[in-house]
């Protein structure tokens, strides 16, 4: 029988229900969809690196001889060592290929070539064609450059290194685990796979007789002490320029960091999401049990057990919750996870990647019912220790009218009928007034979140290429470029130069790897301070950016030591002043003062205003790059977290006009009765309406006041704190921002309670007042 | 005395369903202004529905409600409630009065929309309460809680006052204080004003001026009592 009642209460209050689902789904719906992406990222790319078994150590030296390799793997937790040669070489005729993104012939087309011996450490991982083998001829070509242009297996290219042509066959398409994230140069920002590639080769098929290897990879048995490691390999071994860990690899920081800056932003709201919904569901899971209160006397008066009463009120929120806690995650992961995870699988090159769900998920879920299912509960045995008598009444008020309370003043008595018993309402229900606040600011805050992070990834935009990047054309010069091109170069576009450089400086007891930028660009690569406002730095001494001065606790006037990497003329610099880069965080200095060093300049990159666009090749040069083409890479990579600040919109937004509809009718259903009354005593439809509409009218203002700051305060809060820590800038919200998320919830608000409020004239009096006897 | 409410052929049909309830079938009936008059009837009679009728709380399915010479059964939803609000006190068993506001709030509410309504604290101490007015209802006894009733009924200063059952919760000595109270409101503004009482309690129809005998629907009986008793006299 009480299984009847449980059916015909949650019709009788289904929009309630309806919208405790939604919240519980909504909620569970974008937590377990963001991670489901974002887990599973990191969990393709771990198994991926396992099986593969990604290099734990990089080295550069002049040469890795045998004896060499030798040495490193008599060092205690050295499991195995490779050597490698990588050098970039043309493809003859790379017209022969065609770029489907502008459906033109390709002009350039660069292969890095990787040059190997065995294989055993960063495992080619064959898509198509053959296994790896030194003593097989060809070579296995980067697959999403194949399948971009169109290359097989079996097809020859001619390439062409340093001036020695030679032919290879594709033997096999393939991805590596160190090219998981693989772009042209740092300016290209995100890869293209039309122009650019990389191929692995065996050594015995190098076109010269001569060839060194200066690289080498490092396979450690015990991954925890691979610092130590590092450190004996450059401590034992003569000639180690650099010896770097993974998280100093371009590829497998590029991509760890794409999973962890999405992860901790989108964390952050889909915490918010649960947390809102959770307040918003128990709030009215306890409202709903309160308003039982007289049916849960009756029952208990008739004598049914406590366990089955309160068994039953359980249910109501345990299966609701349940339900869709399950739905939540099943469609988060088919929806927003998988189409993530394609979106942001364009760009990486791992061979299989799936959605994961971490156990997090399962337990935020599982908490999430448990908190409904306590609090309905609570609620339910608070009415329950009452006796049968008292808990056939309604329950009494626990307010008293103090003597010199507002509502005894005579001013209160002047306001209007509508004010007077909202102001009341309000004193008298503080405990609805705040969650109902607590609920509309809650989903505002998250709106303006959402649009903030959008307005302040696009002033970061700005500030990176409207600012700082005060040129129209980058030249990045090839590493080997000759002084008479270098010359004839700067003779026509000017010479405005910047070099950038490893530096290493001493902060402690740790040695610290960053770059350093030597910038003689007059102004074409301009610097920045705290207020984002561009100055001219001064030639005494080295600047510092500001987020690094405050990771190192370096200040204007502090001594660094340091030296450029391959290099042991170690210096102690005065840092002379503090800049503030969106993007980069490293040492900068004038030309000027690098020349006061024992150092050579040697420029990698040259700046100009001059018109270019007719121009495709110069001679010297790698890329041509016009800044709103930097730009328009930037805006590509960044569309990825748009489309993701797009979805936390969407879902913020959602969830907002659910919880207010919630609240309001959940409002409704609680002064139904009184309505009645008023009602019977005369009142009119807009006099109830105006007491109904203006206390959410007040709430709503009030909770999108608090909110508005709130939102600002977030949105900073992601940018400082939960973004990589190369990148520094802070919530930038545009006023129109703040002010279409305040109006958009009080519309919302005012619509909702709109269209609730005509429910007054449905209020039947009779049966209204006959069912609250 | 004048008559203050006349029904025409009043008939009310509830729909249940793909059921039909006559809760009221084609009644006639005047009522004189001045008089307490007693609606008796069993449970499911029609005797509260007729009280809703009058009280403009609903509208006949045929039929005209005429008060004071106008035909309320014509009004929408927005004159209803005027008539409610200047014409109408409505006093019920179970008091329906605002648990979360003071008596004297309760009793204050009424004057927003009233034109000429008693003072609050006239009403209060018409029913022996302002010494309560700052408790809330809860803290209230039975009895009590149906005076601020009367009181919020009262301050109206209405034509008509409407008692559904008002000593149904009540013991016979409250009772007894209740009905004294709606005597006295009866008997106040020279005598025009009318009460009506729809109660199943028999003993009660013995104070009314006339007396309606309801069934199935229908006015079994209108009789008038030439000599009602003294409410003191009353006891159940």
């Amino acid at each position: 029988m009480l299984n009847r009642k449980i059916i015909r209460d949650i019709w009788k209050n289904k929009s309630q229900f309806i919208t405790i689902f939604l919240m519980v789904f909504l909620a569970v719906f974008a937590f377990a969809g963001v991670h489901a992406y974002m887990d599973g990222m990191r969990e393709s790319s771990r198994i991926y690196y396992e099986n593969q078994n990604l290099q734990d150590i990089w080295l550069t030296s002049k040469n890795f001889t045998n004896d060499k390799l030798e040495e490193i793997k008599k060092i205690d937790n050295v499991k195995n060592v490779e050597r490698l040669f990588t050098i970039n070489a043309n493809v003859i005729n790379p017209e022969r290929f065609i770029n489907p993104d502008t459906n033109k012939e390709l002009s350039d087309l660069v292969l890095e070539c990787n040059f190997i011996e065995t294989n055993e450490i960063n495992k080619i991982y064959v898509m198509e064609g053959e296994k790896y083998s030194k003593d097989t001829k060809g070579l296995w070509l980067d697959y999403y450059l194949a399948k971009k242009i169109g290359i097989n297996v079996g097809d020859e290219l001619e390439l062409s290194i340093e001036g020695t042509n030679f032919k290879e066959k594709v033997v096999g398409l393939v991805e590596v685990p160190d090219h998981v994230y693989f772009i042209k140069d740092d300016t290209a920002i995100f890869p293209t796979h039309t122009d650019y590639g990389f191929c692995y080769l065996s050594i015995n098929e190098f076109p010269k007789d001569l060839y060194v290897f200066p690289y080498a990879i490092v396979d450690v048995d015990n991954d925890s002490s691979v610092d130590e490691t590092r450190d004996k390999i450059k401590e034992k071994v003569e000639g180690i320029i650099t010896a770097t860990l993974r998280d100093d690899n371009f590829s497998y920081e590029g991509y760890k960091r794409e999973a962890e800056e999405g992860e901790t932003y989108s964390g952050v709201f889909s915490g918010l999401f649960v947390f809102i919904a959770i307040l918003s569901v128990v709030t009215t899971m306890n409202r709903f049990v309160k308003k039982e209160r007289t049916q849960i006397g009756t029952l208990k008066a008739l004598g049914i057990k406590r366990n089955r009463i309160v068994r039953m009120y359980v249910n109501y929120g345990f299966f609701i919750s349940v339900i869709a806690s399950v739905l939540g995650i099943i469609l988060g992961n088919l929806l927003i996870g998988k189409f993530f995870l394609e979106m942001e699988m364009e760009y990486y090159e791992i061979p299989s990647y799936d959605i994961a769900t971490i156990p997090l998920v399962y337990y935020v879920a599982i908490g999430i019912v448990l908190v409904i299912t306590l609090v309905t509960y609570l609620s339910c045995i608070r009415i329950l220790k009452e006796p049968a008598a008292t808990a056939l009444r309604i329950e009494r008020p626990k307010v008293k009218v103090r003597e010199n309370s507002f509502t005894t003043k005579k001013l209160f008595n002047k306001l209007s009928l509508s004010t007077k018993w909202n102001i009341r309402d309000i004193i008298r229900s503080k405990g609805r007034t705040m969650m109902a606040i607590v609920g509309i600011a809650g989903c505002t805050m998250l709106v303006v979140t959402a649009f903030g992070m959008l307005d302040s990834m696009k002033s970061y935009v700005s500030w990176e290429f409207d600012v700082i990047n005060n040129f129209k054309y980058k030249l990045s010069l090839s590493s080997d470029y000759t002084d008479a091109q270098y010359n004839e170069i700067i003779s026509k576009y000017g010479d405005s130069t910047s070099q950038t450089m490893g530096v290493e400086f001493k902060h402690n007891d740790e040695v610290i790897i960053k770059p350093l930028t030597i910038n003689d660009t007059k102004g074409l690569l301009q610097v920045t301070d705290h207020h984002r406002k561009t100055f001219t730095m001064k030639d005494d001494g080295i600047y510092i950016t500001e987020k690094m001065s405050s990771m190192y606790n370096l200040k204007v006037g502090d001594m660094v030591e340091w030296h450029v990497v391959g290099s042991n003329n170690w210096y102690k610099t005065k840092i002379v002043g503090v800049n503030r880069d969106p993007q980069a965080q490293q040492f900068n200095c004038t030309k000027k003062f690098f020349d006061t060093l024992n150092e050579e300049y040697k420029p990698d990159n040259i700046y100009t205003n001059e018109d270019l666009s007719n121009i495709k090749e110069i001679h010297g040069v790698n890329t041509i790059q016009t800044v709103n083409n930097l730009k328009d890479s930037m805006n590509s990579m960044l569309n990825m977290m748009y489309s993701l600040i797009a979805l936390l919109i969407g879902v913020s937004v959602i969830l907002a006009v659910v919880i207010i509809y919630n609240l309001g009718i959940m409002s409704f259903s609680e002064k139904e009765y009184q309505f009645a009354t008023l009602k019977v005593l005369g009142f009119k439809y807009k006099h109830i309406k105006e007491i109904f509409i203006k206390q959410n009218v007040w709430i709503g203002i009030f909770a999108v006041i608090i909110a508005l700051p709130l939102g600002n305060f977030m949105t900073d809060y992601i940018f400082k704190n939960a973004i990589g820590d190369s990148y520094d800038f802070e919530a930038m919200i545009k006023p129109i921002t703040f002010i279409f998320s305040g109006i958009g919830t009080f519309v919302v608000v005012y619509i909702v309670n709109q269209l609730l409020a005509k429910k007054i004239k449905k209020i039947d009096m009779v049966s209204s007042l006959k069912g609250n006897e | 005395m004048k008559e203050i409410v006349e029904l025409k052929n009043v008939s009310k049909v509830y729909k249940i369903g793909d059921t039909e309830y006559k809760a009221l079938d084609n009644i006639s009936l005047s009522l004189k202004e001045g008089e307490m008059i007693v609606i008796l009837g069993p449970s499911g009679a029609g005797k509260s529905t007729l009280l809703n009728l009058i009280g403009g709380m609903d509208t006949p399915t045929n039929g005209n409600v005429i008060i004071d010479g106008e035909d309320i059964s014509k009004y929408n939803e927005n004159k209803l409630s005027e008539y409610r609000a200047e014409n109408v006190g409505f006093i019920f068993q179970f008091y329906n009065i605002l648990p979360s506001l003071t008596v004297k709030e309760n009793v204050d509410l009424v004057k927003d929309i009233v034109k000429n309504p008693i003072s609050t604290e006239e009403a209060l101490k018409g029913v022996g309460l302002l010494k309560h007015s700052k408790k809330f209802p809860s803290q209230l006894s039975g009895g009590e809680q149906q005076r601020v009733s009367i009181a919020r009924a009262i301050a109206k200063n209405p034509k008509l006052l409407l008692c559904d059952e008002p000593t149904g919760a009540l013991d016979s000595d409250t009772g007894v204080e209740v009905l004294k109270l709606l005597r006295k409101q009866c008997d106040g503004n020279n005598g025009s004003n009318t009460v009506i009482i729809v109660t199943h309690n028999v003993l009660i129809a013995d104070i009314a001026d006339t007396v309606i005998n309801v069934k199935n629907g229908k006015i079994e009986s209108v009789i008038t009592n030439q000599n009602p008793k003294k409410i003191e006299e009353v006891k159940w």
